[in-house]
């Protein structure tokens, strides 16, 4: 019995049947049962390769009566799958599949019968493989469990650019392990899928000469495994006697932020990776949904795209805002210096957020931070210019009308300037109102501190004597509802 | 012969062509006419004007005889007391000193004078005082010291002083070489500085309404000490206390109750420092509504105090039927005189209050009513009014009785002071709001044809329709209205035609109407509508000079935005420019000349000191650069928008005038600085300006005399309009002041930015350029020192052409260029938007036309609004310190549009095209 009282893998003594065992994952897996005493077929197509593997495998050999043989079968015909599981000379113990290919390539640049290829090389493969195999199996009832492991992809977790023929097809081998789980109960197999990431087969190699540059530089980012860690770290999924085996963080990770019906094999933890990746995949995503629009906007894809609509997030951050801007509004009044250098950070932060949040693509990396800070520091003189023109005190209280531009700033050129960079075209648009297709609810949001000040100068001349009447207190406070009033409308209007 | 029939067919059409152009203008005219009358109808009824007589009452000169008191003591009738102590406290109102039931904090604080009253009658007297409106202090000092009732134009000899020159108190008082002592509010020191005894008078500052305590401490200072020494022969001792506590608090609030305590403690301490021949009188000027304020006429306003107390027996109490103890505040005037043995001031209209003369007996009072009546009668015929006007009964019946001619003489006092109450102090609402509609309906007429694009063919086409059907029945009806003595005023017929106009050209339909306007133009009546509602507050017209501005800025961003989206050719040319004419806005600006109201919070910066500062001569020196640079802008411009430059000898004739410009205010500060220099050689400074005035208007006629003769039409029409809009604004800006002359040097060349602008972006529509070429001359009124307050007027321009400005037309047109020489400067430049290069004749006119509708029209909507705040507040404290003068000045400005857009109508009407002469 393994941990949590679950089944182990045995593999001494047993019959193993290893699909795509003449190399990569397979051959690595095999050697793995070899060395706990196995007797190992391995099954592929080309007879030479296989002749090899077993010739390489037979070294391992820990008993003498050990057997490695190997069956050439092309496994995309029923006929030929069910034949030579019929003709094994012994009823095989566990099934271990591991032959497939992987095409990579952009969707519509792929040739439609590729589709159809993955599909038979991948998915009807296994189909074959567990239907011929649990048919011998289910005909005797031995006391020891018995398991079939498919071999899935993570990229049926984590379906990425370049992939579009083989992830749904590999999700699709993970959905008949889930179908199967249940049904094998009947037989008392016991079915696992094993999902690694990128592990460094031969194929690999191929794929890569296959692959789109971005593709690359996505995968650039994960660790590459070889098949010998990843058949280790399958070994060890197999010895808990776990459904769902990953190979990596990333792996774990994944698996659970997608689990479907899937049995749990280690609650706590499975648990705690679920949180951990139900709050971080978006960011990933994100980055990752970046890095393609990123690479269409050089390769000329297509054009910027309008800014994501993210309204729920966009009026909470407002409505943080604007609660933070009530509670020192008496404090403002007071002394409006002070209030707006000290909530100066506040709005910085909460702006950087409220970018980083709407506008992903192109990505929010720091050299963009800082080329929209420092715009926005630049902004912020040219703002005071304007204030100044507009009848705003030069001589006197000149850091009051600063501070005043650089709250000003923050909220409309630091994401203006982050979004649309050094983009004329962009910026002339937005200044005749006309690029709301581009920044979206960004350009309400602009332009709304802006008319909100103007209109805010409105009761400054009012003989009123109140305190709030002072520079440039109206500006400030008509700016914040001018900005809310503006977020409000730009979201509805999204 | 054929040719000769072509030449003749040719000039017979463009004879007609001429004829039809001045159709439009002459219906053009029509509707201008009728907006001066809807601002005349409008003024009729709602500027009060009073003609300010110059006489003064005289001591040998009594108005009634009265023999034997031929050689009493006092002037006119014998004095009673030597001296009098006057103390007025500031919105004091009636009830503040009478026992109330209540626990207001404003009731039973201040009760010695009704205690007093009640245990010592004759010693006393308590009674209620109404004062007149506008219940402002300013006003009511006039009215207490004049007996008269002041209006907001007062017609004197002296226009410009704000010192009172009418016969009044101070002045019989001074005249008497009596010592006149002030403390308090320093009012009084700005109405009668001349009349006070400067060592001991102690005004203070009366405006800082949130020191509730300042003045009145002040007061006390010095108060009793004086009326210990009795150094004086009339002491005014002026508390604002309670007026500032109302404004701040509001007269319910514990520190009114301090405040009145604290005076009635005042009051008391000089009751027992008093002797016996002054006379103690504690009077409030005005009363004030339940917040505290004033200014109006309503009852808690004009519901004030009188109380009088001496230590000797004065008061005899006259048992009239039915009359309850009241007196107007008017009628404090002939009593004080009479007390003090002084004349009755000439414009007087109070009636004597009889309790102190009563205590002497019925022959007495009825004597000195006579010398009351006498007094008013001979103003009455000095006023050119007749008498019986207003007399129901007979009055000069001999009766048995003293008292029954006392009460006949008193009842005709009173209805002399309500009848001249009817002409000086009420508006007639009539004609206001005849004024309100004509101009409401030309406005109308105006927005029609203002998107007319076949305007002149419409004109043309209804002028003589208009003039045929409207001018005989105008015409009968206002004959037979004079006739009929109807209670409509003539202006009422002046709608009739108008009214017809608007029909006749209402054949639109709505939305095809609003199809003509572009996106800015909806930004531009936005503006409009702004600055409109901007006349509703006092704040915003008192800061007009700040709102312009602020408008102007913004007008310009939108068009730098519009400039800078542009994807054309000029597209960083326009951008430029946009910047540019911002930049100018930005600097001009701070060139200011507060007004009063404006406070702390402005700093001005146009004020003349003569001194040699850096700034005065870094002022002459830009001053100088600007004439060395205008000619070669103006070159350029014309060089770089139409394609065409100036002749050299254009250039040369500006350069001279730029020169005797520079050459006259450079001297004119070198003669400030130097008074020897100025003995010597003044006259040089007027020859040079009669000069230059000369030469200029030489000029002008003969550029004029050219642009109208087919002969030399052959030069382009278009370079020597340029030609002559410089020649004007070197005029103009010669009448200003070296910074003024900087202000409307940007003001010209922000004229030709907005040229090159809409020759750059025709698609944005004239609008949007009549609008700010509007907003623009309203700024730069501001920014050449003018504010839109009478007291902002510069007298010194009625004096440039000569010392004594004898000829006064010629100085009221100096000082008329000089206060309005932006608003014209923008207006005359209305011809050069209209011109397109290569463009003809007709479509000239065209855009003429259409451009002065909108500037026109833009001017109108302004004065209509103040005319319609002015009348909506007439009631309101501010009316004759803000709304007022403001109505004045866009009342000023629209008719000064009006002429100058309809002599440019006209002109261009009648120019020779160089089409027309081939």
């Amino acid at each position: 019995m393994g941990f949590w009282g679950r089944n182990s893998f045995e593999a001494d003594k047993k019959h193993i049947l290893v699909t795509g065992g003449s190399q990569g994952l397979g051959k690595a897996i095999a050697k793995e049962l070899v060395l706990r005493g196995a007797n190992v077929t391995i099954v592929a197509r080309t007879v030479t390769k296989l002749q090899e593997a077993v010739a390489e495998l037979s070294d391992s050999k820990i008993h003498e009566d050990q057997q490695v043989s190997f069956e050439s079968v092309d496994l995309t015909s029923y006929e030929s799958v069910h034949s030579m599981i019929e003709r094994l000379p012994f009823c095989p113990d566990h099934v271990v599949h591991c032959a497939g290919s992987c095409i990579p390539g952009f969707f519509t640049e792929l040739d439609p019968s590729v589709f159809e290829k993955q599909m038979r090389q991948n998915y009807l493969a296994s189909v074959y493989v567990c239907h011929a195999a649990i048919r011998r199996m289910k005909e005797i009832s031995p006391s020891y469990s018995r398991r079939i492991l498919l071999v899935g992809s993570l990229l049926s977790s984590l379906p990425i650019i370049g992939y579009s023929a083989y992830s749904p097809v590999k999700a699709a081998v993970r959905n008949l392990a889930d179908s199967l789980r249940q049904e094998c109960i009947l037989y008392d197999i016991e079915v696992s899928v094993y999902l690694p990431s990128t592990i460094l087969s031969p194929g690999y190699e191929q794929e890569n000469t296959l692959k789109p540059e971005l593709v690359l530089q996505m995968e650039g980012m994960d660790s590459v495994q070889t098949c010998e860690e990843a058949a280790s770290h399958c070994m060890t999924g197999l010895d808990r006697g776990d459904f769902l085996i990953a190979n990596e963080s990333t792996g774990h990770l994944m698996k659970n932020h997608c689990r479907n019906s899937s049995p749990h094999d280690n609650p706590i933890l499975e648990y705690l990776f679920a949180l951990v990746s139900l709050l971080a995949w978006p960011f990933y995503r994100r980055k990752l949904d970046s890095l393609v629009y990123q690479y269409a906007l050089e390769k000329g894809y297509r054009q910027p795209s309008s800014s994501r609509n993210s309204w729920i997030f966009t009026l909470l951050l407002t409505f943080t805002q604007l609660t933070i801007f009530y509670l020192s509004l008496n404090c403002l009044i007071e002394n409006p210096y002070r209030m707006l250098r000290n909530t100066f950070p506040i709005w910085f932060i909460m702006q950087t957020l409220q970018i980083y949040i709407q506008s992903p693509r192109p990505p929010l990396t720091p050299k963009r931070l800082l080329a929209g800070a420092a715009s926005m520091l630049i902004g912020s003189l040219l703002i005071s210019f304007i204030l100044v023109a507009f009848g705003a005190p030069l001589l006197h209280d000149f850091h009051l009308t600063y501070f005043c531009a650089l709250t000003l700033s923050v909220f409309t050129v630091y994401p203006l300037a982050s979004t649309l960079a050094f983009n004329t075209e962009q910026w002339q648009r937005f200044l005749t109102l006309k690029s709301f297709n581009v920044i979206g609810s960004m350009q309400l949001r602009s332009w709304g501190p802006i008319i909100g000040a103007w209109f805010g100068a409105f009761p400054i001349p009012l003989d009123w004597d109140r305190p709030w009447q002072a520079w440039p207190i109206t500006i400030v406070i008509g700016a914040f509802l001018g900005y809310a009033f503006a977020a409000i409308v730009g979201e509805i209007l999204q | 012969m054929e040719e000769k029939r072509v030449k003749c067919k040719k000039k017979l059409t463009s004879t007609i062509g001429t004829w039809k152009y001045i159709q439009a203008c002459i219906f053009f005219a029509i509707i201008l006419i009728s907006n001066f009358y809807g601002l005349k109808s409008f003024t009729d009824g709602f500027l009060l004007r009073r003609a300010v007589l110059n006489q003064t009452s005289l001591c040998e000169n009594p108005p009634a005889d009265v023999r034997e008191w031929k050689n009493s003591s006092g002037c006119w009738a014998p004095k009673i007391f030597e001296r009098a102590v006057i103390v007025i406290i500031d919105a004091l109102r009636y009830d503040f000193l009478i026992p109330y039931n209540d626990s207001n904090y404003y009731h039973n604080a201040f009760t010695t004078p009704y205690e007093t009253s009640v245990l010592h009658p004759e010693n006393s007297y308590l009674t209620q005082f109404i004062a007149d409106a506008p219940t402002t202090t300013s006003q009511r000092l006039k009215g207490l010291t004049t007996g008269s009732l002041p209006t907001f134009i007062d017609l004197g000899s002296n226009f410009a002083g704000t010192n009172i020159d009418e016969d009044n108190l101070l002045l019989q008082w001074k005249s008497l070489d009596k010592q006149i002592v002030l403390l308090g509010d320093d009012t009084w020191d700005v109405l009668f500085h001349d009349y006070l005894n400067e060592t001991l008078s102690q005004p203070a500052f009366s405006f800082n309404v949130p020191d509730l305590h300042g003045v009145d401490n002040k007061v006390n200072q010095y108060v009793f000490d004086y009326i210990k020494d009795a150094n004086f022969d009339v002491l005014i001792a002026h508390y604002l206390g309670v007026d500032h506590v109302g404004h701040r608090l509001g007269p319910d609030h514990p520190t009114m109750r301090d405040k009145l305590n604290q005076m009635d403690r005042c009051v008391k301490e000089m009751m027992d420092l008093l002797d016996d021949s002054t006379l103690l009188i504690v009077m409030g000027d005005h009363g004030m509504d339940n917040k505290g304020n004033h200014g109006g006429d309503s009852f808690d306003e004009i519901n004030s105090v009188l109380w009088m107390y001496s230590k000797k027996p004065t008061f005899g109490y006259l048992k009239q039927p039915g009359k309850v103890l009241s007196a107007n505040q008017v009628d404090l005037v002939p009593t004080l005189s009479l007390l003090l043995g002084n004349p009755i001031p000439y414009g007087n209209l109070g009636t004597l209050i009889p309790e102190p003369f009563y205590y002497y007996g019925d022959e007495y009072l009825s004597k000195a009513q006579k010398i009351n009546i006498g007094q008013l009668n001979r103003f009455f015929s000095e006023y050119d009014l007749d008498a019986s006007d207003f007399l129901s009964s007979s009055v000069h019946k001999n009766n048995n009785s003293y008292l029954d001619q006392y009460f006949l003489d008193f009842d005709y006092a009173r209805d002399a002071f309500s009848y001249f109450k009817a002409i000086w102090a009420e508006f007639s609402l009539f004609p206001m709001i005849i004024g309100f509609l004509l101009l409401i309906i030309g406005g109308f007429n105006l927005a029609l044809l203002m998107q007319d694009k076949s305007v002149i063919f419409r004109m043309s086409a209804n002028m003589a329709p208009s003039v045929m059907k409207c001018l005989p029945v105008c015409l009968i009806l206002i004959l037979a209205n004079n006739e009929l003595h109807s209670p409509f005023p003539a202006e009422f017929y002046v709608l009739l035609p108008s009214f017809y106009i608007l029909l006749n050209s209402f054949n639109q339909k709505l939305m095809e109407y609003f199809k003509g306007f572009v996106k800015l133009d909806y930004f531009s009546i936005f503006i409009t509508f702004l600055h409109v509602c901007s006349f509703g507050s006092n704040s915003f017209t008192v800061w007009e000079d700040r709102l312009c501005h602020f408008l102007i800025i913004t007008i310009g961003l939108v068009m730098f935005c519009k400039c800078f989206s542009e994807m054309s050719p000029l597209f960083a040319c326009s951008t430029y420019s946009a910047l540019a004419f911002i930049l100018l806005q930005v600097i001009s600006s701070y060139v200011t000349n507060c007004r009063e109201e404006q406070g702390a919070f402005c700093v001005s910066t146009y004020i003349s000191t003569p001194d040699n500062s850096l700034r005065t001569l870094i002022v002459l020196a830009l001053m100088a650069l600007s004439s060395i640079i205008l000619p070669l802008i103006l070159q350029l411009h014309l060089r770089r928008v139409l394609g065409l430059s100036l002749k050299l000898y254009h250039l040369s004739i500006l350069y001279f005038f730029e020169l005797i410009s520079s050459i006259f205010w450079i001297a004119h500060h070198v003669f400030a600085n130097d008074a020897l220099l100025e003995k010597q050689y003044h006259h040089v400074l007027y020859s040079l300006a009669n000069t230059y005035v000369i030469c200029i208007l030489g000029v002008l006629i003969w550029q004029f005399f050219l642009l109208s003769r087919s002969k030399f039409a052959k030069i382009n029409v278009i370079e020597r309009s340029y030609f002559v809009f410089a020649l004007l604004y070197s005029f103009l800006s010669f009448l200003q002041r070296p910074l003024g002359h900087l202000s409307l040097f940007s003001c010209f060349l922000q004229i030709l930015l907005l040229i090159q602008l809409k020759q750059w972006q025709p698609s944005v529509g004239h609008n949007f350029f009549s609008v700010t070429l509007g907003l623009l001359g309203l700024s730069h009124f501001f920014t050449t020192g003018n504010q839109a307050a009478i007291s902002s007027l510069d007298w010194n321009f009625a004096f440039i052409h000569s010392k004594s400005a004898e000829n006064q037309a010629i100085s009221a047109i100096f000082m008329f260029l000089h206060t309005v020489g932006a608003p014209i400067l923008t207006c005359i430049s209305i011809p050069l938007f209209s011109f397109e290069p290569l463009s003809k004749k007709n479509r000239f006119l065209i855009n003429l036309f259409r451009f002065s509708f909108s500037f026109i029209l833009y001017n109108l909507l302004i004065s209509t609004s103040t005319v319609f705040f002015a009348g909506f507040f007439r009631r309101h404290l501010m009316v004759w310190k803000v709304f007022a003068p403001r109505f004045m000045l866009s009342g000023i400005l629209l008719v000064t549009h009006q002429l100058f857009v309809l002599i440019q109508c006209f002109g261009s009407s009648v120019v020779k095209f160089p089409e027309d002469a081939e």
